[in-house]
């Protein structure tokens, strides 16, 4: 480990009797394994969360509380492709407890980043940042898991914890919702022309 | 409109895969649907692909300490009510060896201790002591012991959260 991070402070699994019990990677094998997973799973998991919760600070620390939960849940992953749904379906659960705790707290939302530059692109990227901030919890996460992440029914399904079978309407409404919303501010097809 | 359009899955694949046929593209043209489905997740594809990009998770270095010292925590946890099962155990069986040990001497070295202790027990019959009040005190041990194990287990688990 040292080789590969040099002067990083210890890893979890390195010096710690406890770490098999705790579900922690136990070899070199495992080491490089999850070293694979996080680079693979950190990017769009954090660009999941900062979609949907809309602030840095709370993307980063329910990134780290998805990753300590999967180890502590000590669930062995088959391949790579199901740690990575298992992670966004921890995710997905944590940003569920998130959204509970706001709607207690009552706090507003936080608002979109706004970009520094009015151009053509970075207009759109506002305009869609704005949209989906508009549309529900439910519906952009739905969205951002099936579009910009590309996950099928049935892996959304497992990862909302909703029938597979409502997925397809229930995205459906979801584009129509987030359209209209993207038309009242003259977005359309045309915009990919 | 109440329902998805039956072609839509196809044609998103086909968009997404940039194989639009000109049947497709007919279809595309007057079915407001997909014409939505397809617009909505190229702007999503994309801006899930800036976002990637963009995104700044903290890096391994970062997050592996904090991994470290939640599962350590996990573990503590875990030990703890491990002890806990093994010292009440523990307990359980030295109490049991004290009152096995205590019915089977009592019998035979009463008298002898008796005697020793005669003056603690002032009036009382000496013979007594060999056979009901034997399991008096056989009982009076154990809860004794169970005691002491429980007041130990309470201050070593608040050592353990001190610490």
């Amino acid at each position: 480990v040292s080789t590969v991070l040099t002067g990083s402070p210890p890893l979890p699994w390195i010096a710690t009797a406890d770490r098999a019990a705790a579900g922690a990677p136990h070899s070199s094998h495992d080491e490089a394994a999850f070293q694979r997973l996080y680079a693979a799973t950190s990017r769009p998991l954090w660009a999941y969360l900062m979609r949907s919760l809309r602030n840095a600070a709370e993307a980063d620390e329910l990134l780290q509380e998805t990753y300590f939960r999967y180890f502590r849940s000590g669930k062995r992953t088959e391949t790579e492709e199901h740690a990575r749904n298992y992670l966004f379906r921890i995710a997905a659960n944590l940003i569920r407890d998130e959204f509970r705790r706001r709607r207690v707290r009552t706090q507003t939302p936080a608002p979109p980043e706004e970009p520094s530059e009015p151009e053509r692109a970075v207009r759109l990227r506002r305009d869609l940042g704005e949209a989906l901030a508009e549309t529900g919890d439910r519906d952009r996460q739905l969205l951002w898991l099936a579009h910009a992440e590309g996950f099928s029914h049935r892996e959304i399904a497992a990862i909302l914890g909703l029938k597979e079978a409502s997925i397809r309407l229930m995205l459906f409404r979801a584009r129509q919702r987030l359209a209209a919303r993207l038309r009242e501010r003259g977005l359309g097809p045309e915009v990919l022309q | 409109m109440n329902d998805p359009c039956s072609m839509q899955e196809r044609i998103l694949l086909a968009s997404r895969d940039g194989n639009l046929s000109a049947a497709d593209r007919e279809h595309l043209a007057t079915c407001a649907d997909c014409t939505d489905a397809v617009f909505v997740d190229t702007l999503l594809r994309e801006e899930g692909k800036q976002a990637r990009f963009e995104a700044a998770p903290a890096p391994l270095e970062t997050v592996a300490p904090v991994l470290w010292q939640g599962l350590s925590e996990v573990s503590a946890r875990r030990a703890r009510v491990l002890t806990l099962i093994l010292r009440l155990s523990g307990a359980g069986l030295s109490t049991l060896g004290i009152v096995v040990a205590g019915l089977w001497a009592l019998p035979r070295y009463g008298a002898a201790a008796l005697a020793w202790l005669q003056p603690a027990f002032g009036a009382l019959d000496p013979t007594l002591l060999l056979t009901r009040q034997e399991s008096v005190w056989g009982l009076v041990a154990a809860v004794a012991g169970l005691g002491l194990a429980m007041l130990t287990h309470g201050l070593w688990a608040s050592w353990a959260e001190a610490d």
